[in-house]
């Protein structure tokens, strides 16, 4: 009898520690909830749900870095350089100080779409030649990119003709409408860019479950030497996967571009971090070969509950940066333990 | 090749040897000489958990000034 019972304490325990991570978020939502009961107003869920969907577009092509057992540094800045190029490229024509005064008449959207996903492809390529064929850690390689991308935005943001380096801002109606604009149900307005982030995590739930990619994405993760041997290419495997980020990258470029509506240097500062806390808190485990879509589509939205609920109750900035350090640290902790359990 | 000396060959029996060895999963490279038991981890984890609310408190109290 005091053996069930001290079994079930056990049960318990274990519960509660291997699911602490999603207890201690739900448990900091509700009780912001209970302080300002209108943090549940319909409003206030869509902004977060909005502000999560281009940090959720970028932590999706992460995600896949991360089952590789790698990482991205370069996330936030070359998301902020195919902002740039794409804000260059949807400047109201009647605006004076545009980056192209030569351009007379509205590009077709799949333009700035696609240079935007050029610009994060070129860079996501390069990390992925970098990590599969010359074996660079994609910490380093990242990291390199990350101040490359910087520097480059800052030289193409400088270069407009004004001469300043003034916020690329004052973008054309259609490309509001289109890249920010809403779904009007009734009187309810879903942003579209909510929409984008569930449509494309559909599509990249297919790439992970149903193609042979996604199964040789994992294969590599878990274990690199014997996917190889199993057959499986892994220079190309990685490099796809590695080009699919950059696409999802570019799309988020375009995407936020329209969401802030003033793109400058410094747009996409910080957001890597933002990605990849998603996915460690949404499952993705470092160690790689783990992780999955629904996983980091939670912990997007998740994680920027918690960041607007911070916010809206008022928490020292200062003191957000600690709790969203912690959280990281916790996930990570919780990741150890489950792996030494099932050791 | 035979009149080579066994020093000389120390990159290959090294290749060779590296080869004939399975690897270890990522995972366990990253943890595996991790060694910590499952009670330490716990109490890592409260740890955490309470460094989080002291921290989430805290940021509470001095975010109205």
């Amino acid at each position: 009898m005091q053996h069930a019972k001290t079994l079930n304490k056990q049960r318990v325990v274990d519960f509660f520690l291997h699911y602490a991570m999603y207890i201690i978020l739900l448990a900091i939502l509700v009780t912001v909830s209970i302080i300002k009961p209108n943090f549940l107003a319909l409003g206030n869920i869509l902004n977060i749900l909005k502000q999560a969907s281009t940090k959720g577009i970028l932590a999706l092509g992460c995600a896949g870095l991360i089952v590789l057992a790698g990482t991205d540094l370069s996330i936030g800045r070359v998301m902020g350089f195919s902002a740039a190029v794409t804000a260059a490229l949807v400047q109201s024509v009647t605006y004076r100080s545009r980056y192209f005064p030569e351009m007379v008449a509205d590009l077709p959207l799949i333009v700035p779409l696609l240079a935007s996903i050029a610009v994060a492809v070129a860079f996501s390529l390069i990390n992925g030649f970098g990590v599969s064929k010359l074996k660079m850690h994609a910490f380093i390689i990242t990291l390199g990119t990350q101040l490359i991308a910087f520097g480059a935005n800052c030289l193409f943001i400088e270069a407009q003709p004004s001469g300043t380096a003034q916020a690329l801002s004052t973008f054309n109606q259609t490309f509001k409408d289109v890249a920010a604009g809403d779904l009007i149900l009734g009187t309810v307005k879903i942003p579209l860019v909510v929409l984008y982030f569930l449509g494309l995590a559909a599509i990249m739930w297919v790439v992970w479950n149903k193609t042979r990619l996604g199964k040789n994405m994992f294969a590599v993760g878990g274990n690199e030497e014997a996917a190889r041997v199993s057959g499986v290419n892994v220079v190309k495997t990685i490099m796809l996967v590695y080009l699919i980020a950059g696409v999802l990258y570019g799309i988020a470029g375009f995407l936020e571009a329209a969401r802030i509506q003033s793109v400058g240097a410094n747009t996409g500062l910080g957001y890597e971090t933002d990605a990849i806390s998603a996915c460690v808190i949404g499952g993705v485990s470092f160690s790689g070969g783990v992780g999955t879509i629904q996983g980091v589509v939670i912990g997007a939205v998740i994680l920027q509950a918690i960041n607007f609920s911070l916010n809206f109750i008022g928490v020292n900035p200062y003191y957000q940066y600690i709790i969203r350090g912690l959280i990281i640290v916790l996930a990570v902790a919780i990741d150890v333990r489950k792996y030494i359990v099932k050791k | 090749m035979s009149g080579q000396h066994p020093r000389d060959l120390r990159g290959e029996m090294a290749q060779a040897e590296e080869a004939g060895r399975p690897r270890k999963p990522w995972r366990d490279s990253l943890y595996g000489r991790i060694k910590v038991s499952v009670a330490t981890m716990d109490k890592i984890i409260i740890g955490l958990v309470a460094l989080l609310v002291a921290a989430l408190l805290l940021g509470l109290v001095t975010g109205g000034q």
